[in-house]
């Protein structure tokens, strides 16, 4: 137990310490975005999906080599990269955020690395061609987006006209292409790359209304601002960014660079190609291998230390609820009553992006490990009173009468006897802990429900991807059936269960 | 060795012992009887002082019980349940082992070897490593006798120590008492088993709501008793 609390205050004290102690001369510059299904911003390579991509890639990383840091990507999803970078949780944030004055009001930008506009799909078949004609028709866009406030503002002087809201672009062309939707409004490389290899759909009229995406930053992060600024022009003067865009197929029509071939768009259209046979299929599967691997073990992680932080937490509760005096007992029932009683994800998202306001930063494994294992304890803390309530009340007796001290009895006679009835049922709640681990993705960790989500938005294939991450979950809980089972067992023959058979 | 003298003790408004006196002198084996619910585990669980008495005294060895001494004590006055209360997740030897090592602080070497010598007593030899679990009920009562023995106490105390045993189990814990008796040990024994009372027992209490209502030598009591509800238990014990 001791050797565990000790891992787990390390753990706490967490990846601060690893990178200070790193005798690494170059500082990290973290970035943030939201990989899943974000081509062509950043997102997971469809023929190697454990190799990050996009255009903003390799503009950060560009920034950082310039900056003299080493670029290392954050995993968040979209709706919390700005809470992010308000928690401190990574140095700066891209995904085609949009210099907006409501952005602008909660962080700083730099200069436009980008500018593009709304783009409109329809189907190939469908005459109406512009926002106008679809007055009267249904359009899907992201939520929160410019697209989301221009199609408000259109819609209030269109009294037929109806807003459909997504948090996946590949859903609005997939409605779009089933009928569900007559348009799709979104920033137009969105629609090059997700439409525009469609030819069931068609990218028509003319652009909607400017936008201009910039890096994200805190706002008391002047110097660092500066120095961005500095990076990006001299990247437009030399021709690197102009680079970068053509390789993405990005550049205003009509512009080109002299040598420069769309070469990741064609990447792009080429690997998301459907795949046809049984071959191809697997090939592609087997390539996702690694990445489950690595979901997996980061699953493992967080549900192992969390239940590390729920057994050792949970026992004093237990006690300090069954023997304390009054006020700490009242405070050990509030604890596990305020646990119960809320969400484990609105607990994560407090300890992640909450606690840093009031000046506990924590790292995200921590974070998690915290999150689920204290979430955790007030469960376990009941399977510890159910087990002390299950040892008869001669036990302590007996110990009282051989002049054991109260703490004595509980530790030397009670706690043991209580522990082995509640072990089969705290194995049995790893499992749930297990799969209640996914809940952590929210929190930048890629463990395998979030591997899921970019395995599955990157190639529009929900089958194959579930399937492997649901067998690696079972693989994972497979020891800890087994392990209840055993314990089971053994508390059966202890009690003489069993051994009244003979 | 024990002396009690006004001994009252209430739970909420009963009175369950209302002024017992009572002396069991060194080397004495007392027999505690008397119609259920009359206080028997009660005055026993006083002796050790598992309960404390609303009012009157007791003294162990000339040391008079009280809540600064009382867990010293318990350590001198070793107590037999009716459900031996062996601690199953422990083998037969560290139920010996435990109270000594962690009250004593005795070795563990010290105390294995007192834990043998204890279980030999009992003849429960080449029984340390078994799982409580996997005795007999008779083994499992010697076994918790000789877990209060392994204390060295100067006097023991047991409250209906066969009553859960099957019939042909009950002799092998008397027989331990009766050679404990033969060594030397002062001993109270609440129980229901009348011919072992009559044969072993120096002195006969007997105890109806919670008054000592006739004591003295066993053969006596049990062969003439003097009160009317002596009279009337001992009668209930025979039907
Ligand atoms: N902890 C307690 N709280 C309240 N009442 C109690 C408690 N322990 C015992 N009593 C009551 O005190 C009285 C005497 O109980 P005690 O167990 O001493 O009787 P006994 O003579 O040992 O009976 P038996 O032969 O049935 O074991 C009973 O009426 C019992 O209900
Ligand atoms: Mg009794």
């Amino acid at each position: 137990m001791r050797r565990l609390l000790a891992a787990l205050l390390l753990l706490a004290s967490g990846l601060q310490a690893a990178r200070a102690g790193e005798p690494v001369a170059q500082p990290t510059l973290r970035w943030a975005g939201d990989a899943r299904s974000g081509a062509p911003y950043e997102f997971h390579d469809p023929s190697d999906p454990s190799r990050l991509i996009g255009y903003e890639v390799e503009i950060a990383e560009e920034v950082a080599r310039r900056l003299h840091r080493r670029p290392e990507f954050v995993q968040n999803e979209f709706d919390g990269l700005i809470p992010g970078l308000q928690a401190g949780q990574y140095d700066i944030a891209m995904d085609g955020l949009e210099i907006t004055p409501e952005h602008e009001g909660a962080v700083a930008f730099s200069t436009p690395y980008y500018t593009t506009w709304e783009q409109l799909v329809v189907r190939r078949s469908d005459p109406r061609d512009s926002l106008a004609a679809l007055a009267h028709g249904r359009v899907g866009t992201l939520r929160g987006t410019t697209a989301n406030r221009i199609l408000e503002a259109f819609a209030a002087e269109h009294p037929g006209f109806d807003i459909r809201l997504y948090d996946e672009e590949f859903d609005a062309y997939t409605d779009l292409r089933h009928g569900r939707l007559d348009g799709v409004l979104l920033d137009a490389p969105i629609a090059r790359y997700y439409a525009g290899v469609d030819p069931a759909l068609a990218l028509v009229g003319p652009p909607v209304a400017p936008i201009s995406y910039g890096i994200a930053l805190r706002k008391t992060d002047t110097a660092l601002r500066n120095r961005i600024d500095e990076a990006l022009a001299a990247m437009r003067d030399d021709g690197t960014l102009a680079r970068i865009l053509a390789r993405w197929n990005l550049l205003p029509e009509g512009q080109s660079v002299p040598g420069v071939a769309p070469v990741m768009w064609q990447h792009w259209v080429a690997t998301t190609a459907p795949v046809s046979g049984w071959r191809a299929r697997l090939h592609r599967y087997a390539q996702f291998l690694p990445m489950i691997l690595r979901g997996a073990w980061m699953t493992l992680l967080v549900s192992v230390l969390g239940m590390a932080v729920a057994v050792v937490v949970g026992l004093p509760l237990a006690l300090l609820r069954r023997y304390a005096v009054a006020p700490f007992a009242a405070l050990a029932t509030a604890f596990i009553e305020l646990v119960r009683g809320t969400p484990l994800l609105v607990q994560i998202l407090f300890i992640f992006y909450g606690l840093p306001e009031l000046g506990i930063q924590l790292n995200p494994l921590a974070a998690g490990v915290i999150a689920l294992g204290l979430n955790y304890a007030a469960y376990e803390a009941e399977n510890y009173r159910a087990g002390l309530e299950a040892v008869p009340r001669g036990q302590a007796e007996a110990a009282a009468a051989l002049g054991l001290s109260p703490m004595q009895g509980l530790r030397y006679v009670v706690v043991p006897q209580a522990l082995r009835t509640v072990l089969p049922v705290m194995t049995n709640d790893f499992i749930s802990l297990l799969k209640d681990s996914s809940l952590v993705s929210v929190i930048t960790l890629t463990e395998l429900s979030q591997t899921y989500e970019q395995l599955s938005t990157t190639y529009f294939d929900y089958l194959g991807p579930g399937a492997m991450v649901a067998a690696a979950y079972l693989l994972l809980g497979l020891p800890f059936v087994r392990l209840a089972r055993f314990a089971e067992r053994r508390l059966a023959r202890q009690s003489g269960i069993v051994s009244a058979r003979h | 060795m024990i002396r009690v003298r006004g001994l009252v003790k209430r739970f909420g408004g009963d009175i369950v012992l209302d002024g017992i006196d009572l002396d069991v002198p060194e080397g004495a084996l007392v027999a505690l009887i008397g119609p259920s619910g009359c206080g028997k585990s009660t005055l026993l669980r006083c002796l050790n002082g598992l309960e404390t008495p609303d009012s009157g005294e007791i003294e162990i060895d000339g040391e008079r019980l009280g809540p600064g001494n009382a867990a010293r004590l318990r350590g001198r006055v070793g107590m037999v349940f009716q459900s031996f209360n062996l601690f199953p997740h422990r083998s037969v030897l560290s139920n010996l082992t435990l109270a000594p090592r962690v009250v004593r602080h005795r070795s563990r070497e010290q105390a294995e070897a007192d834990a043998r010598l204890a279980l030999a007593r009992v003849g429960l030899s080449g029984f340390e490593s078994r799982a409580p679990a996997t005795l007999s009920g008779g083994q499992q009562q010697r076994a918790a006798i000789a877990r209060a023995l392994a204390m060295a106490p100067r006097a023991m105390l047991y409250d209906e120590p066969t009553s859960a045993l099957d019939p042909e189990r009950v002799g092998e814990v008397l027989a331990v008492m009766r050679d404990l008796d033969a060594g030397g040990m002062t001993q109270v024994v609440v129980t229901h088993e009348m011919r072992f009372v009559r044969e072993a027992a120096d002195t006969v209490v007997v105890l109806d709501h919670g008054r000592v209502v006739e004591s003295g030598p066993a053969a006596e009591v049990l062969a003439a008793p003097r009160d009317a509800r002596t009279r009337n238990f001992l009668g209930s014990m025979q039907a």
